[in-house]
């Protein structure tokens, strides 16, 4: 059971023991029941045949009304291909609030839009001082919004209750501080349940320490989540595959030698090999 | 060794003991990697590809979105 306010929500294997929950509820408060759940928190949820949909579609078009990128020419992707954003480049907004906003806004929508993580994730870097080079980068970013403002997830009926995880890593990939960008995402089946995309708060030196900071942080991730579904049970999940596309990464994750050149990765990147085989 | 770290560290070893065998590794070649959505921009078909395998889309037919009219990778401006 869930409680946000005065919306509650419930959910439980036995449809009889839900119903003497809601009875029990309403003699003591007096409830209305509004069936199935549909709308919760700017969530819109769908049953579907083959699942239940997820998306923010009221949320979108409340933010591109309110920007008045309602009616734009719909971008293709959600920021330009190869668009790197500096620090300085164009003049400072008047207005950074407005900017700030937006983010906030479109960091609330990567709830249901893994698609838009990695811009959101990009844009924010200039949360500090927004400049109109990357103002423009985020009317960038609501065009691709107005095309795809209905776009959602779809957690699928059909498929097993398994876990697999994927990470990369984009090396030195910022241009003002080469951090390198963390991604994950972690399916349940087939469907995407929990994702990231985040800069590495230290500098990596190789690509493959970049990546094996990924590996780590979605091993964290992974950690959590076995124990949230074996709490509510879901049993056998493990061992959870975690794919990565770095050899070398892979190398240093199995490998219990303790390389030289990988001294210099802290502690907290071993968890990976703690908890890979 | 600040308090952050001295904390993480605990977390690290208590959960290490309590799921050993949690993950089990393995390559992906890059032109498989779902995740690339997550650590850069890709070309529209990449990105839409991706997608798709993710099951991303519009699931629901009641109010499509507005295709008509794409603009080209690259332009920030039509």
């Amino acid at each position: 059971m869930v409680v946000y306010v005065d919306d509650i929500l419930i959910t439980g294997s036995n449809i009889n023991d839900i119903a003497t929950l809601k009875q029990h509820l309403h003699s003591t408060f007096g409830i209305k029941d509004l069936g199935y759940l549909h709308y919760f928190l700017g969530f819109e949820i769908t049953h579907l045949p083959d699942g239940i949909s997820l998306s923010q579609r009221k949320f979108a078009h409340d933010l591109l009304l309110h920007t008045g990128f309602l009616n734009s020419k719909h971008a293709a992707t959600p920021l330009p291909l190869h668009c790197k954003l500096t620090m300085e480049e164009g003049d400072l907004l008047q207005d950074p609030s407005y900017y700030r906003t937006i983010i906030g806004k479109l960091n609330f929508l990567t709830n249901t839009r893994p698609d838009i993580s990695y811009a959101v994730q990009t844009l924010s870097q200039f949360m500090q001082s927004p400049r109109t080079s990357h103002m423009i980068a985020l009317e960038h970013t609501l065009r691709y919004l107005q095309g795809t403002a209905g776009q959602g997830i779809l957690l699928r009926a059909d498929g097993p209750l398994l876990l697999k995880a994927f990470s990369d890593s984009d090396w030195a990939s910022c241009p003002n501080s080469r951090r390198s960008v963390t991604g994950y995402i972690v399916l349940m089946g087939s469907s995407p349940i929990s994702w990231k995309s985040k800069k590495q708060p230290t500098v990596s030196k190789s690509s493959a320490e970049a990546e094996y900071r990924a590996m780590s942080q979605a091993a964290v991730e992974v950690t959590w989540l076995v124990r949230l579904l074996s709490e509510l049970g879901v049993p056998q999940l493990q061992p959870v595959t975690l794919h990565c596309d770095n050899q070398s990464a892979l190398q240093i994750a199995k490998n219990p030698v303790f390389h030289e050149r990988t001294k210099h990765i802290e502690i907290d990147c071993h968890f990976t090999r703690e908890k890979g085989a | 060794m600040n308090a952050l770290s001295t904390s993480r560290l605990i977390a690290i070893l208590h959960v290490k003991k309590v799921l050993e065998g949690l993950l089990q590794l393995a390559y992906l070649p890059t032109s498989l990697q779902l995740v690339d959505i997550l650590t850069k921009i890709l070309p529209s078909a990449q990105h839409n590809e991706i997608l798709s395998q993710l099951g991303i889309g519009n699931h629901c037919n009641s109010s499509p979105p507005h295709l008509e009219g794409g603009v080209e990778d690259g332009h920030y401006r039509s």
